[in-house]
């Protein structure tokens, strides 16, 4: 009895999003006329309290619901970043919702089912409560891809992306299966000790367990690869960020993505650890491929969301590197990375959303034109984030890349380093051509932004941080080393 | 003045903070206000580094007015600053060329001139920034920074082909500066700081294969940026396309990063390396002198065909250089200096025809000595400290590459030689086609002389350029001192990896 209640008290922010998300629905049954805007502000603050929950809860490493889940710093950091994304985008959502009609109130419990399941995801400590954790946060999101019901790129978007994600499902299973098949465990810790039984022993069997292990494990990194579309399972994702409304898109592009990187971070590095040699090829090549397709496949897309799709990929190829490298360096640069990955991407969506409105015809790069003369302030802001995401110093961007890349250095992964910076100098070429399509081309006619003033706040915060960053870069990367001890002290 | 006063922060900073204060005040559209506020701001700056100059002493080797803060914590990274004599005088080329870049621009600019006026200050900054870098991270930071703004000064205000030239300025440089950045992230990771004193003494044990890796690294990204044959063609195009005050700060002090880059890091860090490929340097300064200088006198546009000459006098920069001998440096930097005045007022001089004619064709332009005095006599004298007539700072440079040049290595010595007297053949071809002769094109007749602005701009460096030509004791006396510094450097450093090969 002790322990269940020990176990719900550690899960507070998780039961309070649930409860809320609950609460929520039922409020939406019985009562029909309800503000779009107003609730989505009262989820931010909901979402905002449960990170403030995070933050107050003591750091130390817990084991809950009789070691189905597991609390440590990372994941606790983890929990914090999705929490404060989700945050972000209920700020950001009022802003679209105007002009959108088919936002409709479901809209908001659906997120915040879908950060409980990410935040499960995070912490989980077995192979069952990790799927778990996998289909809630990946069910709300396809019931959110196809909230444009009338849509038919919408439509198309939610089939793909509920088809991969089926795909991606069974995947998953059946390298949890072969795992549990090799080792005769499904928690992690067991799964660990027994893979390193299996390479110790001396035993007839051991050749065969062996290969059913390491198939077990490629299997069960595809299914993140597909998660994350890292290259070559990224084919998705250009459709499905085109295909969704802008807030949706934010959504997926923010949230989900660092959940997966980080669930895979703590597979790697808490189950895999032992076999070293046999993902590091793997995640290595992901990476590479990823960051020439995020390189290359912009250079021609005219559409704003695709080109940001490409981009997506690319930071996941250089989020991977630091995953590749696996040294200390290697998993500091890399958390750091998704954090300022994650704070450019929402500054990017609050910025555009802001001056579409989240109306879908404007998802032509040329309809940026002329902003800078339009709105020089968001014009700017815009800009700033792109140089950012470009890498060019003295933006945060440039920091994100610089950590990673020393940590691909410092292992001396020269190849990977290479590509690194060469399909950084061709993804540069897509980010400036924001920038030379607001500022170098005349605009015929006006911008119409319509301000939301949390989404401007969300928009503001995001640029600071990435301008300001240089003067104190300090401060992230010992937080990240923190975390990243917990992961190599396991 | 009192030693604790930061004073390079506050010559970096001030423009950056002015370049804020500017975009901030660019709301309410007043475009004078922003436009006094950056002269203001850019004159302080100089007076600033006038105020250094008065307290700096040159008969010491070491870095003066350093400042060391802790940045990157934990990662033995800071932010460190420091000069010597070869910072300061590029220093104060930038700050005196800033304002000048500013009142050329006072009224030839139309469109969002408060943008104009904060992107220039923030170069300002940022320029000034690179040169006080004493940490290879901040070098790189602020070397890299310097791409934002000069990529907005040719992309919203260049010409009709501006974004190509504006893309191709910026992927080129990036592309190279990436590698050097790989460079220096081994460094770090093999000697564990980044502090440029600290690695002038660790580099150099590196074995020998690593340091050429390294050069190359470091080699490709200056090259780029100073810019050296074959690795030339984006100058041409951002000359072109760039605004009159772009073209200025463009040729007069952002090619000089990649010469100093190459003082300050390749040469002193990588001293082996550096020896070892002498002659490559020497072969690619001695092909751009002379290729570039064959193609400068086929040109059309004036205004590419300074942006040809640019690429030929940098050729005398890098062979200077790569010379490794006290009167190479010595002739490197009084080059890079004299360049940058030289070159910045061929600019001022190609802006002054373009803003009355609207082009830069060389045929449309005849006699211009009849109708434009003051400009012809300009223009004269710029033409001959280009071609380094003895009394003008063009002479000092040139005279003293060549010599160190000569006693390495005496076929250099002739090509660049050969290199000098095509200089020669296209700038007063130049000259003899545009300012003499009859005025036969009509179109001409009413064009007028220089304007008070104009003046104000062009005389002031024609001074200078007199004035270091006649007496260039002020810039190499001031210059022994860096530059024994950096030849102790290699000899140590030569004699340790002879040591270690033995």
């Amino acid at each position: 009895m002790e322990n269940i209640t020990q176990s719900f008290i550690l899960l507070a922010p998780e039961l309070i999003l649930s409860l809320s998300a609950i609460a929520l629905l039922l409020y939406g049954v019985f009562v029909k006329t309800h503000k779009i805007n107003t609730i989505s502000y009262l989820a931010a603050f909901i979402a905002f309290i449960a990170c403030i929950v995070v933050t107050s809860m003591p750091i130390k490493t817990h084991l809950a619901f009789s070691d189905m889940l597991l609390l440590t710093s990372l994941t606790q950091y983890g929990k914090l970043l999705i929490l404060l994304a989700i945050t972000c985008i209920y700020c950001i959502l009022p802003a679209t919702s105007s002009r959108n009609s088919f936002i409709t109130y479901e809209t908001i419990p659906m997120i915040m089912l879908s950060a409980v399941g990410m935040m499960v995801t995070i912490s989980s400590n077995s192979l069952l409560s990790l799927y778990m954790g996998l289909e809630l946060m990946s069910l709300s999101s396809y019931v959110l891809v196809a909230i444009n019901r009338d849509s038919i790129s919408s439509s198309e978007a939610s089939v793909k992306y509920f088809i991969m994600g089926a795909l991606t499902s069974c995947l998953y299973l059946f390298g949890a299966s072969l795992l549990y098949a090799a080792t005769g465990h499904i928690d992690f810790s067991g799964i660990r000790d027994a893979a390193n039984s299996i390479q110790h022993l001396d035993h007839v069997e051991v050749p065969i367990l062996l290969t059913i292990f390491v198939t077990g494990i490629v299997l069960v990194i595809t299914s993140f690869a597909f998660k994350i579309s890292a290259a070559p399972f990224h084919m998705w994702t250009p459709d499905v960020y085109q295909g969704s409304p802008w807030i949706i898109t934010a959504f997926l592009a923010s949230a989900p993505k660092v959940t997966t990187l980080l669930t895979l971070s703590r597979i790697l590095y808490g189950i895999f650890i032992p076999n070293d040699l046999h993902w590091l090829p793997i995640i290595s090549f992901l990476s590479a491929a990823s960051m020439l397709v995020g390189g290359i496949g912009a250079i021609m897309q005219k559409s704003i969301k695709r080109i940001l799709a490409y981009s997506s990929i690319g930071h996941i190829g250089f989020a991977l590197m630091g995953l590749a490298v696996s040294n200390e360096e290697g998993v500091t640069a890399f958390i750091v990375y998704i954090t300022i990955y994650l704070i450019m991407n929402l500054g990017v969506f609050a910025c555009l959303i802001l001056i579409g409105g989240g109306n879908d015809d404007k998802d032509e790069i040329s309809s940026l034109s002329g902003l800078g003369k339009t709105n020089p302030l968001l014009a700017f802001g815009i800009s700033a984030l792109m140089l950012s995401m470009a890498g060019i110093p003295p933006l945060a961007g440039f920091f994100a890349k610089l950590y990673i890349i020393y940590g691909a250095v410092k292992q001396e992964m020269t190849s990977l380093a290479v590509i690194a910076v060469i399909s950084s100098v061709l993804a540069a070429y897509y980010y400036l051509r924001f920038i030379k399509v607001m500022y170098f081309e005349e605009r015929n006619k006006s911008h119409s932004i319509e301000y939301t003033i949390p989404c401007a706040f969300v928009a503001l915060i995001m640029v600071l941080f990435n301008l300001l960053y240089v003067f104190s870069p300090s401060w992230l990367l010992s937080l990240a080393q923190a975390i990243t001890k917990s992961i190599f002290d396991i | 003045m009192t030693t604790n006063f930061p004073i390079l922060t506050t010559i970096t900073f001030l423009p950056i903070a002015a370049a804020l204060l500017i975009m901030l005040c660019g709301n309410i559209r007043k475009e004078l206000i922003c436009k006094v506020t950056a002269l203001v701001f850019s004159l302080a700056n100089l007076l600033l580094v006038l105020c250094i100059w008065k307290c700096f002493n040159f008969t010491t080797q070491a870095m003066q007015f350093t400042e060391k803060l802790a940045w990157i914590k934990g990662y033995n990274i800071y932010y460190s600053t420091g000069i010597d004599a070869i910072s300061l005088y590029l220093i104060t080329l930038t700050a005196i060329l800033i304002p000048i870049c500013i009142i050329s621009s006072w009224h030839s600019i139309k469109k969002s001139c408060t943008n104009f006026m904060a992107l220039f200050m923030l170069l300002e900054g940022l320029v000034i920034g690179t040169f006080c870098a004493t940490d290879l991270i901040l070098f790189y930071l602020f070397f890299e920074a310097v791409l934002i703004p000069m990529f907005f000064i040719i992309g919203i205000w260049g010409g009709n082909d501006r974004v190509y030239a504006a893309f191709k300025f910026f992927l080129y440089t990036l592309l190279g500066s990436l590698f050097m950045l790989l460079g220096v992230l081994y460094i770090y990771f093999t000697t564990g700081t980044s502090s440029i004193s600290e690695l002038l003494v660790l580099m150099p044990q590196q074995p020998l294969h690593i340091q050429k890796i390294l050069w190359w690294a470091f080699f490709l990204s200056f090259a780029v940026k100073i810019p050296m044959w074959p690795v030339h063609t984006w100058l041409p195009d951002a000359h072109v396309q760039a605004p009159t005050a772009g073209s200025v700060i463009l040729a007069g002090v952002l090619l000089k990063l990649g010469g100093y880059g190459f003082l300050r890091l390749s040469l002193p860090m990588l001293p082996t390396a550096s020896f070892i490929y002498e002659n490559t340097v020497f072969c690619l300064s001695v092909i751009a002198v002379i290729y570039t200088s064959l193609i400068a006198l086929m040109q059309k546009d004036i205004k590419k065909l300074i942006a040809y000459s640019s690429i030929a006098h940098m050729g005398f920069v890098t062979a200077g250089i790569f010379s490794g001998s006290a009167q190479g440096i010595e002739g490197a930097v009084f080059q890079m200096i004299s360049h940058g005045f030289i070159s910045a007022a061929l600019f001022l001089c190609v802006g002054v025809l373009y803003e009355r004619m609207h082009t830069k064709e060389i045929l449309f332009y005849n006699g211009l000595a009849n109708r434009m005095p003051a400009y012809a006599l300009v223009f004269v004298i710029l033409t001959m400290a280009s071609i380094g007539l003895p009394g003008t700072s063009g002479f000092v440079g040139e005279f003293l590459t060549l010599m160190a040049v000569f006693q390495k290595n005496r076929t250099y010595g002739f090509m660049l030689s050969l290199g000098m007297v095509l200089g020669a053949a296209y700038m007063l071809w130049l000259v003899a086609r545009i300012l003499f002769g009859p005025m036969v094109n009509s179109k001409l007749e009413q064009i007028s002389d220089l304007t008070i602005m104009e003046k104000a701009t062009l005389y002031p460096i024609i001074i200078a350029i007199i004035i270091i030509g006649i007496y260039p004791k002020i810039i190499t006396s001031g210059l022994e001192k860096p530059v024994e510094k950096i030849l102790t450097t290699i000899d140590r450093n030569n004699t340790y990896m002879i040591n270690s090969i033995d």
